[in-house]
């Protein structure tokens, strides 16, 4: 048993890596902010509208939406996105560029467009048509994040109380501190690594960080509370009695973390562009998630009830609290 | 439980279980009618996202879109001077998809767009964007397009959202008038601003029944109270009115003497909301005179694409898939219990999705469900594990399930139990996108805890209870330690 204590010894270790992915995530994020690049915060449009002489024929719309696509590959301009709308007496076609696009290259495409939607013998002769392109500048809504952010804390707060009555004062300091951290370095991570991501993607990320925080330590939590009820445990250190049932909880962890992981990478891998840009970031939380429930928390974990434990034998000592189980709180 | 019993319980949870998977997931034509029926999959809300929802760009005054410019121009036909007087009055700006009116947004002498303009497009396109936030709808985009218009992309989860795109287009300040829209009883002057008459606007929905409640000063229920004095006698109307609108009209046929009067009439709790946002906005927001005109609604399909919805079905389905085949594998038939277990909760899910009225599917609402699906996953297998050690150990069956069960319980009750508070407290604190996630993750973690506490337990007892070599059913084996004389 004794080999295994190298978790909690390197704690250093993982507290300053934490430190540093966390404070570069903070100093990245006040100079370059998130990478709101799946939203497409600043945008070029390019617009075609058209009435019902589009709409009702066939394949018309499919054809004037090649005519355009056929015409930006032409000029060197790279599509994002690609949205049709419905509009009374007719319809729309708008392609998403990025903010630098080109301006002469989209000109050249609306010059182009119009001629092929304005020939007299082409299949548009007859319809009303526009051609136009637009600069977007996103704005963005700021309550959302914020409330977002406190509404985490609170969460993992309160949720950490419960695990503080039910585990003991010390689980739920480490788990609390373990879901404030993997809420941070996921969105560090986030900032770090220039992930695009949409506007409320990264408070959706801080909080699976900390719901699976919650759910791994919780596992975590409840090995412990078995295993420190083992004899076997009885003459074991604190790093050591923590390093044993961090070992045995690998199980469930590693179950939630790879069903997790597999169940995200599957919605990532089959969806669209845009789920994409969501559940294969949302891989993050998952691995900081693993990192600190079997790493960091638990020695964080292993320190606290190394000062509980000496101040229960401190307590047994000199008698404290005739009949009371003096670490009820640590081994509960 | 005896065989018989435990036959019903089973032929009764399958028919249950299949039916509910029918109602969720298939759509057909009633027989002998015009009527459809509709899954409940397919009747759940969706985000903008993963469903559509409605563009509209705001015009201010003096700025008109190109397509517009030339329809006008083309109205003159022949008539080559008035056509050329009107292409006078306008200059293209930009990209060339707005024209700019000289005379209302120029600087002559500049030749370039008036300073006072742009801080008045800023102020509006800042109201708007308070106004559109504070709604607190999931999906809301506000942009600025071509410098000098607001283009508003509102989800298709509202049930008018013609009314907010009006209403939120209206600018100009807060007054009430009694008699007639020109007869002001408040209204900014010299001496008092408009927050010395009211404090704000709220809404409120008590018994089906949504009101806006004005919230007056003293000085401005004096106001009211004066104004509406002679109301018994003669009644009138009283308007509420941000810039030119009439927001509300209010029949008044009594005086009015109250500093937050409720006022009802054909709101839901969605148009109350909407109206107390715009006269909140223009009490205590950013002020602006320049007046916006909402152009053309256009309606965009699934933002991320018609086929975004298939594929999550189909990346939950493969999920599922996997998650059935890793129980069946590992615990043979006993798979089966779990199987029931999770096609009770999804249906369950979905019941919830489709029918709770502030619920919508979203990207965080889906990655909710797969991590309380895991969490369901991970409990039962647990529970499995458990059971399989004690059984190794060599209790009999039944001993080692309930053994198993009570080893579990207040691990899974415990985990359960924590993430719920998280989620409730989240759902309580947070706004749209993550209040919904937080809520679909507290609906997955209740039903996860009911289903693996319950129904799979009782789904293990009663397909057991039928099965003859119980140790071949669980895929359970005595341990090497075990000797059964």
């Amino acid at each position: 048993m004794s080999k295994r204590v190298q978790t909690a010894k390197l704690l250093p270790v993982w507290v300053a890596i934490s430190a540093v992915v966390i404070l570069a995530g903070a100093i990245l994020l006040g100079l370059l902010g998130f990478n709101y690049g799946a939203d497409v915060p600043s945008s070029k449009r390019f617009e075609v509208t058209y009435d019902t002489v589009v709409t009702i024929g066939e394949d018309t719309e499919e054809q004037l939406q090649k005519l355009c696509e056929d015409t930006f590959a032409d000029n060197g301009l790279v599509v994002i996105e690609k949205h049709v709308y419905t509009m009374t007496g007719g319809g729309a076609v708008e392609y998403v560029f990025a903010g630098d696009a080109d301006m002469d290259a989209l000109e050249a495409a609306k010059t182009a467009v119009e001629t092929a939607l304005t020939d007299e013998d082409g299949i548009y002769a007859d319809a009303d048509t526009s051609v136009s392109f637009h600069e977007v500048e996103r704005q963005y809504f700021t309550e959302a994040t914020w409330r977002g952010a406190i509404a985490i804390a609170v969460g993992a707060v309160v949720a950490l109380v419960y695990v503080g009555v039910r585990f003991g004062v010390g689980k739920a300091l480490a788990g609390l501190i373990g879901a404030v951290h993997d809420s941070l370095f996921t969105l560090a991570v986030v900032v770090i690594c220039r992930i695009p991501v949409f506007g409320y993607a990264p408070v959706l990320f801080a909080a699976f960080a900390m719901f699976i925080s919650l759910m791994l330590w919780g596992f975590v939590c409840a090995k412990m509370r078995t295993n420190f009820k083992d004899p076997a445990y009885v003459g074991l250190s604190a790093a050591e009695a923590v390093e044993e049932s961090r070992v045995s909880a690998l199980r469930p962890v590693l179950g939630v973390v790879v069903v997790t992981a597999l169940a995200f990478a599957l919605l990532g891998g089959l969806a669209t562009a845009g789920m994409r840009y969501f559940f294969l970031p949302a891989l993050i939380p998952v691995a900081v998630g693993t990192y600190s429930s079997l790493v960091l928390v638990p020695a964080i974990y292993a320190q606290f009830k190394k000062v509980s434990d000496r101040i229960a034998a401190k307590r047994k000592r000199y008698d404290y609290g005739k009949g009371k189980k003096s670490d009820k709180t640590e081994t509960a | 439980m005896s065989k018989v019993k435990s036959a019903v319980l089973l032929v009764l949870a399958t028919i249950i279980i299949a039916v509910l998977c029918a109602m969720c997931s298939a759509s057909f034509p009633i027989p002998n009618s015009v009527n459809e029926y509709h899954s409940v999959v397919s009747i759940i809300a969706k985000d903008s996202t993963l469903g559509g929802g409605y563009y509209v760009t705001y015009y201010p005054e003096g700025v008109i879109s190109a397509e517009e410019y030339v329809a006008n121009s083309n109205a003159f036909g022949s008539d080559t001077e008035a056509k050329e007087k009107y292409q006078a009055k306008y200059v293209s700006y930009g990209t060339g998809a707005i024209y700019l009116e000289k005379e209302t947004v120029f600087d002559e002498e500049a030749n370039e767009v008036s300073e006072s303009f742009k801080e008045d497009f800023d102020a509006a396109a800042t109201a708007v964007r308070e106004r559109y936030e504070a709604q607190h709808i999931a999906g809301v985009k506000v942009e600025v397009c071509d410098d000098y218009t607001i283009r508003v992309f509102l989800p298709d989860l509202l049930e008018s959202p013609s009314t907010t795109l009006a209403f939120f287009s209206y600018t100009g300040e807060f007054s009430v008038a009694y008699g007639s829209e020109s007869d002001k009883v408040i209204e900014a002057d010299r001496r008092n601003t408009i927050n010395d008459y009211v404090k704000g606007v709220s809404a409120r929905t008590v018994q089906d029944t949504s009101y806006v409640v004005i919230h007056f000063t003293d000085l401005g229920r004096e106001a009211i109270k004066e104004a509406t004095s002679a109301a018994a006698e003669e009644a009138g109307t009283l308007y509420v009115m941000v810039g030119d609108n009439a927001v509300i009209s209010l029949p008044v046929s009594s005086q009015i003497d109250q500093n937050d009067p409720y006022i009802s009439g054909n709101y839901t709790a969605e148009t109350s909301n909407t109206v107390a946002v715009l006269l909140d906005n223009a009490v205590n927001g950013t002020q602006t005179d320049l007046k916006l005109t909402a152009g053309d609604a256009r309606y965009l399909e699934a933002q991320w694409g018609e086929n975004t919805m298939l594929f999550v079905y189909i990346g939950l389905g493969a999920f599922a898939l996997l998650s059935a085949l890793f129980f069946f594998v590992r615990y043979r038939a006993l798979g089966f219990a779990h199987l029931y277990a999770y096609l009770l909760y999804l249906p369950s899910m979905a019941l919830c999705l489709a029918f709770i009225s502030f619920l919508h599917l979203s990207v965080g609402g889906v990655a909710a469900i797969v991590l309380s699906s895991v969490l369901m996953c991970v409990s039962n297998a647990s529970v499995f594990e458990a059971a399989k050690k004690e059984y190794a150990l060599g209790k009999t069956m039944v001993s080692s399930v309930k053994t198993g069960y009570k080893k579990c319980f207040w691990q899974i009750f415990d985990i359960h139990i924590a993430l719920a508070l998280a989620a409730v407290l989240t759902f309580a604190i947070a706004l749209t996108e993550l209040q919904v996630a937080a809520f679909v993750f507290l609906l997955g973690v209740i039903f996860s805890g009911v289903c693996v506490l319950g129904v799979t337990r009782l789904m293990w007892a009663s397909m057991m209870s039928l099965s003859k070599k119980k140790e071949a059913f669980c895929n359970f084996k005595r341990g090497e330690d075990y000797d059964d004389e």
